[in-house]
């Protein structure tokens, strides 16, 4: 029996070493100098942060101030503080909206019977089956058309769009676990309607809102293709674009960037590390007693 | 008062009068519309006709919160975010009652149920008993006019169960307050209730005190219903003979009582159902120590007995088969088949027939009850 277990654990051990280390050599990568890192080994011998300062430098960031020395990648790096701005606006404000529209729409679909009803969530299900590339012509020339190239907002609404459908299956079903006794029983002890909603459905709801939040966030955050179609300057620009601009460079340390890999990965990660707790509680369903 | 749900139809217009302090149930089973009823009397669903009235007050279109009723769920509805304490004190937080007397009441309502040692804690880490009470607690704190009760003691032990219904009993009677008590449970209903209104498919069946229901049930499924085991159904026949009403079934036959007679409706079908509870069936042993017991003389008159038509016989006998013997410590029952028709005896534990044995059987005619095999409906009328 204890056999059985080694075997888990070894097995267990390899599958996570397999899924983690590309993410862990490029973290040590980011560590090292460019002479190292053709070397093809693992420890730094000689670790540095330099990799790191090139993202937090000042100066200008718009495309007339290149300089020479930008062109081993200095100048995407120095572009990133702002990028990240970008990602953090996109990716807070997808949120905000797949909460508030999704939740609504959540609570109707979980509560009130409806005619049409399963067609609706039909439908819902159904947008997620079309691939981006198919209305990737017609979403720019609508965007266009609205004046709203370049903007936050293009890729605010364009996320939103994506992440919306899941974000309301994923509430409903988990509404549906929260017993609507308690909502009547809120009435009954003198909530309105809406007290209800808010004294006591919201505080239960509270673990699979998160999860489905930081899901929404997450997606934008790493959603490279419409952000890649839908913006070009670096006012507008989330980092998961600027990171493909290093493509366009000369010639670039490969170490730098690592790091700046490392940077770009390292809020979702840190995010869901925080709330991972409410994620799995909420992907499950409502506690209650 | 009626209600639909699109083309079902949940409540069939319902007349209901109760009792100020008055424990009224409303019994029957699954999808009777007992619970939508209780839901239209607390406001969370509005009837698709009819009005609702308290004492004078016309409230069929007012919010629940306004209704100044409390509920207790079958699951218990209480606020998993919340402490014990907090969740008794909410009814009074949102009728913004002062500070320390939410304390004092809350104190004295978790006192009366005994849960005063619980208030920190919240409802997962209580037991189904422990959230029975806080439930409980959290609706006797705001000192409603009226208390709703939609199942509340299914979800728990068979043994807890008995002890929560003296509980609430007691509650009832020290609180006076009206109490409207759902459940499909006829033994509570029984014990509990000082009347039952039976529902079936959304009508009401019957009205009545738990004896008069038990004892004159006005129509087959009431009779059915109600009783543990429940009644035992026979096809007969009636006719009129020499002034007196005789019965035979397939294996017995005897007169009816008088009062039964009495009682009978004019111009009653031939073929009727015949019910009779099993407590009201007795074995027939050799003893003589037991006065409950059919005496000696009483067997002989069993053996020798021959079912037919022209019998004044007033007591009916028949000879049946032992299918199953269920012994039950206090009492006996025994499932018995008769040319076909099985039905079930309550006898005494120390009984010792078994499966296959015959056994002769009387039935007590003073405790008849005759069915039209149509319409179900009772055919003897109330006694005055």
């Amino acid at each position: 029996m204890v056999k059985h277990r080694i075997g888990l654990y070894l097995l267990s051990f390899l599958a996570m070493l397999y899924l983690v280390t590309p993410f862990l050599w490029v973290v040590l990568v980011s560590f090292m100098e460019e002479r190292e890192a053709n070397q093809h080994h693992w420890i730094p011998r000689q670790p540095t942060f330099d990799n790191y300062w090139p993202y937090l430098a000042k100066g200008s960031v718009t495309d007339e101030d290149k300089t020479a020395g930008d062109a081993v990648g200095g100048f995407t790096a120095r572009q990133f503080p702002r990028a990240i701005i970008n990602s953090l606006i996109n990716a807070s404000l997808v949120m905000v909206m797949n909460l508030f529209f999704g939740s609504l729409a959540a609570y109707a679909l979980a509560r009130v019977d409806f005619s049409g009803k399963f067609v609706l969530l039909l439908f819902y299900l159904g947008t997620r089956s079309v691939p981006g590339v198919a209305i990737m012509v017609p979403m720019y020339l609508l965007i266009r058309g609205y004046g709203l190239l370049d903007t936050h907002l293009a890729i605010i609404l364009a996320h939103t769009t994506f992440t919306l459908p899941f974000t309301i299956w994923i509430l409903k079903g988990y509404f549906q676990t929260i017993p609507i006794d308690l909502e009547r029983s809120a009435r009954i002890d003198g909530c309105t309607r809406l007290g209800a909603l808010f004294r006591v459905f919201m505080p239960v709801a509270t673990p699979g809102m998160i999860a489905v939040g930081i899901f929404a966030f997450i997606s934008s955050w790493g959603e490279f293709f419409f952000a890649l179609l839908l913006t070009s300057s670096i006012g507008s620009k989330p980092v998961t674009v600027l990171i493909s601009d290093f493509a366009q460079e000369l010639q670039v340390d490969f170490t730098l960037i690592a790091a700046g890999g490392v940077l770009v990965v390292l809020i979702p990660i840190v995010l869901a590390f925080i709330f991972q707790r409410f994620i799995i509680h909420g992907i499950g369903g409502a506690v209650t007693g | 008062m009626s209600k639909h749900f699109g083309d079902v139809i949940a409540v069939d217009k319902l007349n209901l009068e109760i009792d100020e302090q008055e424990f009224l149930t409303l019994l029957g089973p699954s999808g009777c519309g007992k619970t939508t009823t209780l839901n239209i009397i607390a406001g969370l669903e509005e009837p698709t006709e009819g009005q609702v009235f308290f004492d004078d007050q016309d409230v069929t279109h007012i919010p629940p919160e306004q209704r100044n009723i409390a509920m207790v769920f079958q699951t218990y509805a209480l606020y998993p975010h919340m402490r014990v304490f907090d969740n008794i004190a909410f009814g009074l937080r949102m009728r913004k009652v002062a500070g320390d007397q939410i304390k004092t009441r809350v104190i004295e309502a978790a006192q009366a149920m005994e849960i005063e040692n619980l208030m920190d804690r919240k409802p997962r880490q209580l037991s189904g008993g422990q959230r029975q009470r806080v439930a409980l607690a959290r609706a006797i704190v705001r000192d409603p006019r009226l208390f709703l009760l939609d199942e509340p003691l299914s979800n728990l032990d068979a043994k807890l169960r008995i002890t929560m219904r003296t509980e609430l009993k007691r509650l009832h009677a020290e609180l006076e307050k009206t109490f409207v008590y759902v459940t499909h449970d006829q033994a509570e209903s029984m014990i509990m209730s000082d009347r039952i209104a039976i529902l079936n498919e959304g009508k009401l069946q019957q009205l009545d005190n738990p004896e008069k229901i038990y004892n004159y049930p006005t129509n087959m499924f009431i009779a059915g219903f109600v009783g543990s085991p429940p009644m035992n159904f026979f096809e007969a026949e009636i006719r009129h003979e020499n002034e007196k009403w005789q019965i035979r079934g397939d294996g017995f036959a005897c007169s009816l009582d008088a009062e039964t007679g009495r009682r009978l409706v004019h111009n009653p079908p031939n073929i009727v159902e015949l019910g009779i509870r099993p407590e009201d069936i007795g074995v027939v042993t050799q003893s003589d120590t037991d006065p409950t017991d059919v005496s000696a003389q009483t067997l002989a008159l069993a053996d020798e007995y021959v079912p037919g038509w022209d019998t004044s016989a007033e007591q009916c006998f028949a000879k049946a088969k032992v299918i199953v013997r269920e012994p039950l410590g206090s009492d006996l029952f025994l499932a018995l088949e008769l040319n076909g028709a099985t039905f079930k005896v309550r006898t005494r534990p120390n009984i010792d027939f078994g499966r296959g044995d015959i056994v002769s059987i009387a039935l007590n005619p003073a405790k008849f009850h005759l069915f039209d095999p149509v319409t179900g409906s009772t055919l003897l009328q109330p006694t005055k």
